[in-house]
Order: C-alpha cells, then structure tokens, then sequence
C-alpha cells in the first residue's frame, strides 16, 4: 500500500523537482514496492503524453486582429495606476495636495481679477489717448507690453516703427495721432507673471500633456474567485486602504443570497438581524436589493467572510451569487445608511483608540460611566457579540421605518464601542444577471 | 527579461504598435498552446489570447519587468480564459455537455492543417477530453509544469500562491488525471 507521502514524493518525482535526499528515497521506493513502480511510470507517462501533445499554429493574422483590436480601442497608452500601488506615502502627499487647492483656487482668482481690472482700465485708459485708427494686436493689444515706453520718450505715431520684426503689408500703418494734449500718461504697472493652472486658467491659455494620470480600479471579481489566497491577499490589501467600504454581490436570488449571507456571516462569529419586513418582503422577491451593514468586522474577517460564502456557493448549482464589486464609501453611502438606519453611523469616525483610557490618573469621564452602565444593564443580546443588520435599500415608503425595527434596535443595543481595527463595510446583496 | 522584451516594451509605451505587434507575433504561439489546454475550443482559444494581449497592452504601464513578459501575459490570460468559461457556463452547463459526450477533442487543424482531425490518435484524444475535465486550477498547473516546464517556483510566480500549493495542486492534478485516465482505459 502506498502512502500518501509516498505518493506526493513520486509526484514530485514526476515533476522532476526533488532534492537528492528525496531522488535516493524514491529510488528506495521505486526498488522496493512493485504497487509504487507501476504507478510512478503511469505517472511518468501521463505526463510525457501531455509534453508530446502537437504545437498548434495560432490562427492566422491573429496579430493584425489584436492590433486593429488595439486602435479601435485605446487610442493612447494611459498609464494606470493599480488601486493596491499606492504607499502611505502617496497618501499623505495627496493629503498635503489636496490641502492647498482651495488656497490655489482663490489665488487664481484674485489672479484673474486682477488681471481683468488691469485689462479694463489699460483699454479704457488707450482709447482715451489714442482716438484715432487702431490696429488691431490681438491679445497683446490688450495687455500691456513690454515696449511701454517710459514718460520722457515722445510717442511714435507708428506703433511699429521701432519693433524688431515690422509687421507684414496687409497691416496699414496707422496714422499719426493727435497729439494728446492736456492728459498726462501714466505708465501701468507690470502684470504678475500668469501661468496656466491645473485647477483654474484663462481661456485658450495652452496647457502641457498630463504627465501622469491616476485611475482607481474598483475589485470586481468573481466570488468564487475569493477562494484563491492572491485575491484574499489583494481584497485584504484594498481594505486597509480606506476608511469603510460598500460591497456589492450580485446574486440570481436575493433570498437565497441573504440566507446564504447570514450562514456565512454566522460560521465567522457575525449575527445577522434581519428585519422582519426586510425578511418577509425578501422571501416573496419584492426585494430588489438588501443592505447588510456592520462595523464590527476586521479586514481579515471581511475577507474570511467572502471565503465562506464563495464555499458555500460553491457548492449549489447554480451558484447563487455572482460577482462582487467593492468600492470606498463616499458620502452617498453615509446618506442612504443614515436614512436606512435612522441615525448616521459615523462611517469615516476613527475608532477610539484603547491608548486613551489608559491614563488611570484621569477621571472616569461620564461618557465612560455611561458606556459601563449600558454594558452591564444591557439584556438583549450579548454585547461582546458581533452583529450586522440587514434592511431593505428601497425608499422609505416601501420599508419600516427605523423606530419600528426590533431587530435594528437589537443591533443598535449590542453594536458598542468600533473597534480601533474594525472598518464599517456596507453589503449590498442585489440583484444580478440570470 | 530579454533585453529585446524590454526594448519591445519601451517602445510600446511609447505609442509604437509596431513593436507591440512584434510581441504579439513572439508569443502567440506559446499563448495560444496554453490557452487552447484551458478552454474547450479552439475558436475560445483564439478570443482568449486576442483578449490577452488587448488587456495586456492596456495595462502594459503597470508592467514592472521584475518578471518575464510571457509570465505576465499568461497570468493574464488565464483571467481571461476564466471569464470567457464562466460567461459560457451560464448558457451551457459543462456536465449536461459532458454527460451528452459533448466534450470534443480539441480539433485545431482547421488552422494549421484541414483534414487532420481524423488522424487525431485515441490516445490523444483521451487525453484532451481527460484534461478537459479537470478542474481549472489543476489543468493550469498541468499545462504550465508539462507543457511549459516551469519550476515550481515560478509557476508560483505566475500564479501568485506559495511553492507548497503548487505541489500540492501539481500532486492532486496529476492523481485524478490517472484516475480519468484510468476510467477511460477500463
């Protein structure tokens, strides 16, 4: 009888990556077990039939296909950034950046105000002197230029009499203008040097190509994908990015995807209360999507969440759920959880950290008495336990509103204290494809 | 990475399709005898590997050159041929297929040489069909050990999971490829 570590060394074998330690004992094997011999040639040969399998010719002008794929559908390269790329680092930078741009916005204008006061004046102040043809200078007719004359210098009828570069003969030369008597010229002071903004910039003024263009991709797998640890690895690296995130799954049926959900949810130590109403509306598909939140999960556990419910989905056939799409919630999810919840759940708080209240020579803060007293006298339910709540995300007509739900009550009542590593995450199991 | 790789790709970068087309035409081929052991026809195949270096070249960027470029595609291709057999699943059910003796040989003469599906071998035949109801993750690694002959390692690379789940996975593909085998032979 062959064992399976005996069998795992003749794979290995067959693999052709033993160590010599491991050739000497495979060879011990192989001489003294005939069971071992057979099948290790068995081996040997299902993989030379795999290794003489014909190479095939790609199909013809497959090349072109994929270059003509390529001009139909990216024009340029755009350098794209991946969501996981961006170090700590990169975010305090765009935290810094993002710091200054009211300050450029409001420099620009007053840059620009400053600018069209100027313009006013210097035209009005130019039609005042010179009464007589103008010829037209464009944008530089408008802005003062750099031959301003000083006072002293007696003014040339000819605008462009004395210029480097004589303008060409389809632009009359101007008369000569009266003299201007009685109004002295005052010489306007020089503009502040302009240049074209990203955030705000005259028009037509010429802005460089984009040097770099940041695009952040959302995780849209498959859940049966998150079975594989490089998806684990890169989902839990996305959660550690943002504050609380909102995670859809597409599901073929709400229903089953919600008690599919709160099983999963179950095996890692969540409860899920579901609303009544959200339950029984569910249970007749009149649910077109439930939203599950909680903010007692670690990333870890999100993760190890989704590893469940793709298990779980596994194996039916077919599988209940679809795709999973994850995103960092935004104000729009704070305000649809504050309507569905009836209170704001505070998704982008940081969580108080435990380094607070270790400083025993302060006084228990009534906040602190307060959290104590609710932790002892608190009935319904276990407080150390982890809870999420599931409602309906249709408008408030079609749903109970917060005050009536025994199960959001519940959860509000065991919900506590977030944990300094929790990250609020926002499941939205709706309706998918099929 | 060949320095040719690298020049190849620089210049893609910077707009030269040409020289993307010269990747393209060097490692089709290698592309398409992977892909063509993931998926069930040839036509799939041939989606798959245009897929590929479509989504390659458009994220050619965020290409490092830490590993060879045929790693890379082929990690992407893979995505691919996952999606592409997902996407058909839901309008045919492999096991209704496989119970109607549906599961074909893979036939890519069309391409390269017509009239060759009749002298197709048996035994290859029962091979393509046994490798084709292997599960995915097990077919992949079967397809980048034998038909590639990469290491371990960095099959791991490729597929991003450590060493020791490469052999094991390598372990299980090859037990239940005799087993089907084995079936086929009684």
């Amino acid at each position: 009888m062959v064992t399976e570590d005996e069998l795992l060394l003749m794979t290995a074998g067959v693999d052709g990556e033993l160590t010599p330690a491991q050739a000497r004992e495979l060879r011990e094997l192989l001489v003294r077990c005939p069971e071992a011999r057979v099948l290790y040639n068995q081996l040997r040969a299902d993989s030379d039939r795999i290794r003489s399998l014909p190479v095939l010719q790609a199909p013809p002008g497959l090349t072109q296909r994929v270059l003509d794929q390529i001009h139909a559908h990216t024009p340029n390269l755009i350098r794209v950034k991946h969501t996981s790329l961006p170090t700590e680092t990169d975010r305090q930078h765009r935290a810094t950046r993002s710091r200054w741009i009211p300050f450029g916005i409001a420099a620009c204008l007053l840059l620009g105000v400053t600018a069209s006061s100027f313009w006013f004046f210097s035209s009005d102040h130019e039609s005042n002197v010179a009464s007589g043809p103008r010829v037209n200078r464009g944008w530089n007719g408008h802005l003062p230029a750099d031959d301003v004359r000083p006072p002293t210098q007696p003014f040339e009828g000819n605008e462009f009499a004395s210029d480097q570069n004589p303008p060409t003969q389809t632009h009359p030369a101007a008369p000569q203008p009266r003299p201007a008597t009685g109004l002295a010229r005052a010489l306007a002071p020089q503009p502040r040097p302009m240049r074209p903004e990203f955030h705000a910039f005259l028009a037509g003024a010429e802005i460089a190509p984009f040097e770099f263009v940041e695009v952040r991709i959302p995780v849209l797998q498959p859940l049966s994908e998150f079975t594989r640890e490089d998806v684990q690895r890169d989902f839990l690296h996305e959660l550690s990015l943002e504050p609380a995130y909102r995670i859809d799954l597409f599901a073929r049926d709400n229903f089953r995807g919600l008690q599919f959900f709160e099983a999963a949810a179950q095996s890692i130590g969540l409860r899920v209360l579901i609303d009544t109403a959200t339950a029984d509306l569910t249970r007749k598909q009149l649910a077109r999507a439930v939203v599950v939140y909680s903010d007692a999960l670690e990333p870890n556990e999100i993760v190890r969440l989704l590893e469940v419910l793709s298990n779980r989905d596994a194996k039916v056939s077919p599988r209940i759920f679809d795709l999973v799409h994850a995103t960092p919630a935004t104000s729009v999810e704070q305000k649809m959880l504050t309507e569905i919840l009836g209170f704001d759940p505070g998704l982008f708080k940081r969580p108080s950290t435990l380094e607070k209240s270790r400083d025993t020579t302060k006084p228990l803060s009534s906040q602190t008495v307060e959290h104590l007293v609710k932790s002892v006298t608190t009935v319904a339910g276990n407080p150390a336990e982890k809870t999420a709540i599931a409602l309906l995300s249709t408008p408030m007509s079609s749903r109970t509103p917060p005050a009536y739900s025994a199960e959001l009550k519940q959860f509000m009542a065991n919900r506590g204290l977030r944990q300094s590593k929790a990250v609020p995450v926002l499941f939205v199991i709706r309706q998918g494809p099929g | 990475m060949s320095d040719d790789d690298r020049r190849l790709i620089a210049l893609s970068l910077g707009g030269n399709r040409d020289a993307y087309g010269e990747l393209v035409s060097r490692y089709q081929t290698r592309l398409y005898n992977a892909a063509i052991r993931l998926v069930e026809h040839p036509e799939d195949a041939a989606d798959v590997v245009q897929d590929a270096f479509l989504n390659a070249y458009q994220s050619l960027q965020t290409f490092k050159g830490e590993a060879e470029f045929f790693t890379w595609l082929y990690r992407i291709a893979f995505n691919t041929a996952i999606s592409l057999k997902r996407r058909k699943r839901t309008t045919v059910s492999l096991d209704s297929a496989a119970s109607e003796g549906t599961i074909e040989p893979l036939d890519c003469s069309e391409y390269v040489r017509p009239g060759a599906a009749l002298e197709q071998g048996e035994e290859e035949m029962q091979l393509q069909a046994a490798l084709s109801r292997l599960s995915p993750e097990h077919r992949e690694v079967l397809v980048l050990k034998d038909i590639e002959g990469m290491k371990y390692e960095q099959i791991a690379d490729i597929l991003g999971v450590p060493i020791g789940t490469i052999r094991s996975r390598l372990h299980r593909a090859r037990l239940e490829l005799r087993e089907l085998l084995k079936t086929d032979e009684d």
